[in-house]
């Protein structure tokens, strides 16, 4: 596998906010998490690496070159951002089509590239209304539909399963993976362990701006496994939802709070298996789930102990 | 998502041609542009002058009425010229890349393989296309409606005074644009100082003895407007005219003129400049 990513001693800050710290990092093709808390430099990194800011110590290559304001890199890469934002006043596919243009890309091409990113994501039957009238989960998918439209080498996604619905999270989970497979680098940011977990095997692990640690996803894993996860479930019958649950080995506590019902877990993997059935069954009519950000603090927190 | 869907080109995209950057950046302006609602408001405002003229023809006469080539030049000068070339270029001008930076949506142009510089380029053509089709049309109607009062008509150099107009017109918009749309690309907001440096400080650089008024861009489009433009038909004052320019501004119509085209390609660099350099997302990044 190449290198596709290169830091070097890279630290990033604003003001007296130091958001990255000495960074030494290499990344190759494939698909790899960057995993950690909210504030824990991820989306920094990524846009160090989409040239979006310049390094205040340290290098960073991209391909071989300095991403910052380099067409050639920027060219090569896609990126889904962490931000709800979009022109006003625009269909999903104007939105696809105008960002295609700005790839140099002539009319036609850059229609049929973006019909294709909206049929990726299953945008087609509504990517000529306008993205005011998107749910959270449709703004999610365009916005992955135009970082994919060129085709590029390397895709950076930023938080790109935040407001998916389970299923919008499976297919984006199966959709990476593919894109993995094609050959591309792939660099997913999330704060949930889980969620990385489904989607490659090598995971960067960032806390506080610094690598906390890397590798394959299984001996981090090993690392946290000692630390249980705590997910809250919004559901019709809490009682009925956490029957499921209760006579699993791997459950540690059961509480219920006003229609909801928190459980806490050692295997994160087997509870959300068993959970996404459940919803799909709707056996339990769920109408959110979260994982508390404060457990994974505290896995971190552990980590760093 | 269609995971089975055809496997997506592995290469990556070719370089284009510059034009088609500074094309595509053109385009989506106009388009986006003239669906904003304040198009339409700009509009309006800038087809207002034209109803004073028409409110005059009908409720003033005789001795009294006003004089359709002093109330063309009034209009033009004192309207036209001194609030609403400033007023338009603010009100586009700023937004050109100010409201990317606004609605943080900018991101995703600087993450595009687009030189800046054909970004910017663009959108100030745009910008120009737009602010001069909704200015020349008002000054033609103002002028057409200013025959009705009388001592002015379709002659062939009250034509060429609302043609010089028009250029002068356009030079405004040019330089004022060119400065707006620095303005929206460096300030978080642009319209307040906008409204400071406009309409404060160009207002008080006229007061302030000396030659502090260089310091504004509306010396440079006074400078370019007709002298004694009321009397204009009187052909014993034609050949005293650019004498007197420069006798009352200081500086002749081809200095104006430089002056102008120097502003505004200092004022398009720079702005290409503050696009690379500045990091846009930093004020974000550090609330988070």
């Amino acid at each position: 596998m190449s290198v596709v990513i290169e830091a070097k001693e890279l630290s990033k800050w604003f003001g007296e906010v130091v958001a990255v710290n000495n960074l030494d990092v290499t990344i190759e093709s494939g698909v790899t998490g960057l995993l950690g808390p909210n504030g824990a430099g991820k989306s920094t990194f990524i846009k160090l690496a989409m040239g979006l800011y310049g390094p205040s110590r340290g290098t960073i290559k991209v391909f071989g070159q300095s991403p910052r304001n380099n067409m050639d890199v920027l060219r090569r890469i896609g990126y889904c951002p962490e931000f709800d934002r979009f022109p006003d006043n625009t269909t999903g596919f104007e939105f696809v089509y105008w960002l295609n243009r700005f790839y140099g890309l002539t009319g036609g091409e850059a229609t049929r590239r973006a019909e294709e990113a909206c049929e990726r994501v299953k945008m087609t039957d509504r990517m000529d209304d306008l993205i005011e009238t998107y749910s959270r989960g449709m703004r999610q998918r365009i916005k992955i539909a135009q970082a994919l439209a060129p085709a590029p080498e390397l895709l950076f996604l930023d938080e790109p399963m935040a407001g998916l619905d389970p299923e919008g999270r499976e297919e984006l989970f199966a959709l990476i993976r593919a894109l993995g497979e094609e050959g591309r680098a792939v660099i997913v940011s999330s704060h949930i362990l889980y969620e990385i977990e489904r989607v490659t095997s090598y995971m960067v692990l960032l806390h506080n701006g610094c690598i906390l640690a890397r590798g394959k996803v299984h001996d981090v894993r090993e690392l946290m496994d000692e630390h249980p996860l705590a997910v809250t479930v919004e559901c019709r019958s809490p009682r009925a939802l956490a029957a499921h649950f209760a006579g699993d080995d791997t459950t540690l506590s059961i509480e219920f709070d006003n229609g909801r019902v928190t459980v806490r877990t050692r295997d994160p993997n087997g509870f959300f298996d068993k959970l996404n059935r459940l919803i799909t069954e709707n056996a339990a009519e769920v109408t959110s789930f979260a994982c508390a950000d404060a457990d994974l603090q505290s896995v971190f927190q552990y980590l760093v102990r | 998502m269609n995971e089975g869907h055809e496997t997506a080109q592995k290469s990556a995209i070719e370089k284009a041609p510059y034009m088609r950057f500074l094309g595509a950046s053109m385009h989506h302006a106009l388009v986006t542009t003239l669906r904003r609602k304040r198009t339409i408001l700009a509009g309006v405002i800038a087809l207002l002058p034209v109803v004073i003229p028409l409110l005059l023809t009908v409720f003033t006469e005789g001795a009294f009425g006003q004089e359709g080539n002093k109330l063309f030049v009034m209009l033009v000068e004192d309207i036209y010229v001194k609030a609403l070339l400033p007023l338009l270029a603010m009100f586009f001008g700023t937004m050109l890349i100010g409201e990317d930076v606004e609605s943080q949506t900018i991101p995703y142009l600087l993450t595009r393989p687009f030189p800046r510089s054909a970004l910017v380029l663009g959108r100030f053509a745009a910008y120009m296309i737009i602010a001069t089709a909704l200015v020349l049309p008002g000054i033609f109607l103002t002028f057409a409606a200013c025959t009705a009062l009388g001592s002015f008509s379709f002659s062939p150099a009250n034509l060429r005074l609302m043609l010089h107009y028009d250029g002068a017109l356009i030079m405004g918009l040019m330089g004022y644009g060119a400065f707006c749309m620095w303005l929206g690309a460096f300030f978080k907001r642009p319209i307040i100082v906008g409204v400071t440096t406009l309409f404060g400080w160009q207002r008080l650089a006229f007061f302030v003895p000396g030659l502090i008024d260089f310091f504004t861009i509306e010396k440079y489009v006074t400078a370019l407007l007709p002298p004694l433009a009321e009397a204009r038909e009187t052909p014993t004052l034609r050949t005293a005219l650019a004498e007197f320019q420069k006798q009352q501004f200081l500086i002749g119509a081809a200095k104006s003129v430089a002056a102008l085209c120097i502003i505004t390609a200092a004022m398009i660099a720079i702005t290409v400049f503050v696009v690379r350099w500045r990091e846009y997302s930093q004020a974000k990044a550090m609330e988070s």
